[in-house]
């Protein structure tokens, strides 16, 4: 589903990603981890086609196609999603109003009509369960005056209703409490089948005791430096980044 | 300086033929007021380069223009339908007024409650020219301003409001000035006269409307009272078109604990200069001074407001919000005056504006004028282009990129857009935002 190929990546002249290789099937769960300034978040960035980025070297393919063609539209409308570090406040902008708009133009892309109001209203009740989200969040704007869990919440929430073939988690456990971070886990447990693939970067080891990753890749100066199951994950936690260096 | 007097003496020159149509309307006691207008406009002239109120707004285009005043006969043909698009079409009071003079037909003042007055000033005067003559005459409004003393020189008509004591009317009046497909060439001076008495409350909107794709003159100006107690929600919105020049003054007292809130929605004109002098002579009144202008192409559109504290425990809230495409320019300069006796003031004033082209330009001048120790002042200003973190978020979840900067454009202009009250208004402000989005020159494609 996706491959990356030697991508090198830089902002403002520095060179971040330094040749990374990786190839996501259909329905596997990857984690990403590594030390702060490792590139973990660049990749996260790069491959959701955030434009300060320049990508100097390398090739992303997505279901065949050339990913680095494509603008960040319609990477989303062709299925990945950016759960960000830190989602943007959009003052004005209602939730509702915002989500609506990004679904519908999703079912654009997709050949479908525009979704009726109620049948809109059904799939947000539906999906609120899912993350526990408060309804008066949806009335309000896009993350304005939303505490960090709630944001991080939200997220996995707009995931959740858009339901993303790739969706890619940027270190969405970082500030959650241990509740916080079950209900976010539990989300993305709830929306991954055998279609959906995920890309899980963290800087933590323990969101991955709740999202069980197919395959652990440690990321290093821009490189992917070691890869192995989800028991490296573990081995991580108790020997630091260290002895990798 | 040669150049100035040319326009002085090209409006003199109109007042002459102006004059020569009023036939034996000459001895009266209002044309005497024009008069007097006239001569203190003559002394005054334009404002210079060097006028520190006009820094940033060249008159040039304006002054270089030849206007010719009414032509004295009513446009004829113009019909309900024509203007029904601009109404709110539910059961507001209406009066509407085409090349500035007054169309009983096209208006509507059915059902008026008892002490209320909304006519015509024409009518008004023509019938008895007192209070009104000797009101002007005190009022000073003309003695220091080229456009005021102008608006009194050519006085014609405009609107005359007058809501009793006590009375809340439900209903929004409003005031439709039409410039005709006969406009071109032409200058309008329309003149209301807003009374609300003592715990009296109204919602009045002056709508300016171009029919005409020409040029052509509109140098308005409302004086508007409010008695103690009294509330008023007071609405302009111009959209005349690009071709077109706007000079608008609007002139505040606001006695003990009254209520003025003033929105000022400019999307038309290619040179626009909106003046607001609000005084708050009584004590604990409010004023609330809420903006939001749009320009395209190379509109200019400027905004000066002055907020006068006379006395002590007055607020006042002010917000603009510009938004500014293409080669257009903004100004705003406001000022606050706290006087002496105005303790316990307290004062907050915000303009922002959006750049959204390297061309675009905005001056901003902000202005506290402090003499008294125990008040609250607060102003910002920010001058900014859309944020392209939120822009990416949005794009992120599969929205176009350009209709990703219209959401964001849009919820800039809401904050002004969102404290409008009367509905069909806000619908009608809306519609001309997002009309705006589909007619833009080039809407910084790049980021």
């Amino acid at each position: 589903m996706l491959e990356v190929k030697n991508l090198h990546a830089s902002i403002e002249g520095n060179e971040i990603l330094k040749g990374i290789d990786l190839k996501i099937n259909r329905g596997e769960i990857h984690a990403i981890m590594g030390p702060n300034g490792s590139g973990k978040s660049t990749l996260a960035n790069v491959l959701a086609g955030k434009e300060e980025y320049e990508v100097t070297r390398g090739e992303v393919f997505y279901n065949g196609k050339n990913l680095l063609e494509m603008a960040p539209e319609e990477r989303a409308r062709a299925g990945i999603f950016l759960a960000f570090q830190y989602p943007v406040e959009i003052p004005g902008v209602t939730n509702m109003y915002f989500l609506k708009t990004a679904l519908n133009e999703k079912r654009k892309y997709q050949g479908l009509d525009e979704i009726d109001a109620v049948d809109f209203l059904a799939l947000v009740r539906e999906k609120m369960k899912v993350v526990e989200m408060d309804q008066s969040l949806l009335n309000r704007p896009v993350n304005e005056g939303f505490s960090g869990g709630e944001k991080k919440r939200n997220e996995i929430f707009q995931m959740a209703i858009l339901e993303p073939r790739l969706g890619i988690l940027d270190e969405t456990d970082s500030g959650l409490d241990i509740d916080a971070l079950r209900i976010v886990a539990n989300g993305v447990n709830q929306l991954h089948d055998k279609d959906k693939s995920f890309l899980v970067v963290t800087h933590y080891q323990r969101l991955l005791n709740y999202i069980i990753p197919d395959y652990v890749h440690v990321l290093y100066n821009g490189k992917i430096v070691k890869s192995g199951g989800k028991e490296l994950a573990l081995e991580l936690e108790d020997k630091g980044y260290d002895w990798l260096k | 300086m040669k150049e100035q007097h040319n326009s002085v003496q090209k409006f003199i020159k109109q007042f002459e033929t102006f004059e020569q149509h009023l036939n034996g309307r000459k001895s009266s006691a209002v044309h005497r007021l024009r008069r007097k207008a006239l001569s203190d406009f003559r002394e005054i002239g334009f404002p210079g380069s060097k006028n520190e109120q006009w820094r940033f707004t060249d008159l040039s285009a304006l002054l270089n223009t030849l206007f010719e005043s009414h032509h004295l006969n009513p446009p004829a043909g113009l019909r309900k339908a024509d203007i029904n698009s601009f109404t709110f079409n539910n059961n507001e009071i209406q009066l509407v007024f085409v090349d500035g003079f007054f169309i009983p037909e096209l208006s509507d003042r059915e059902q008026l409650p008892d002490n209320v007055v909304v006519d015509s000033l024409k009518t008004v005067y023509s019938h008895q020219a007192e209070p009104f003559v000797s009101e002007m005459e005190n009022d000073r409004l003309f003695q220091d301003d080229s456009f005021r003393a102008l608006n009194a020189a050519f006085l014609w008509d405009g609107a005359f409001i007058e809501i009793g004591s006590g009375v809340e009317l439900n209903r929004p009046i409003h005031l439709l000035f039409f410039a005709s497909k006969e406009a071109d060439g032409k200058m309008d001076h329309p003149h209301n006269r807003i009374y609300l008495r003592k715990g009296a409350s109204a919602k009045i909107v002056e709508s300016f409307i171009s029919l005409n794709t020409g040029t052509h003159f509109t140098n308005a100006l409302s004086r508007v009272e409010l008695a103690e107690n009294a509330r008023l929600e007071h609405y302009h919105l111009q959209n005349e078109n690009l071709q077109s020049f706007h000079i608008g003054n609007t002139l505040v007292k606001q006695d003990r604990s009254s209520f003025y809130a003033s929105t000022s929605l400019t999307f038309g004109g290619k040179l626009t200069r909106n003046n607001i002098v609000t005084s708050l002579i009584g004590e604990g009144a409010e004023t609330v001074l809420n903006g939001l202008y749009m320009g395209q192409a190379d509109q200019h559109i400027d905004n000066n407001t002055v907020i006068r504290h006379e006395t002590s425990a007055g607020t006042s809230h002010e917000l603009y919000q510009g938004i500014l495409m293409n080669r257009s320019r903004g100004v705003f300069s406001g000022l606050i005056l706290v006087q002496p006796h105005a303790q316990k003031t307290d004062a907050r004033q915000s303009n922002n504006a959006l750049l959204l082209s390297d061309e675009a330009r905005i001056d901003s001048k902000p202005q506290l004028e402090i003499y008294a120790d125990d008040v609250k002042c607060t102003h910002g200003a920010t001058v900014g282009r859309l944020d392209k973190e939120a822009i990416f978020y949005l794009r992120a979840r599969g929205i176009d990129v350009q209709e990703a900067k219209n959401m964001l454009t849009f919820a800039f202009a809401e904050k002004v857009t969102e404290k409008i009250s009367i509905q069909p208004l806000r619908r009608i402000v809306e519609s001309l935002i997002l009309k705006r989005f589909k007619t833009i020159e080039h809407f910084n494609i790049e980021m």
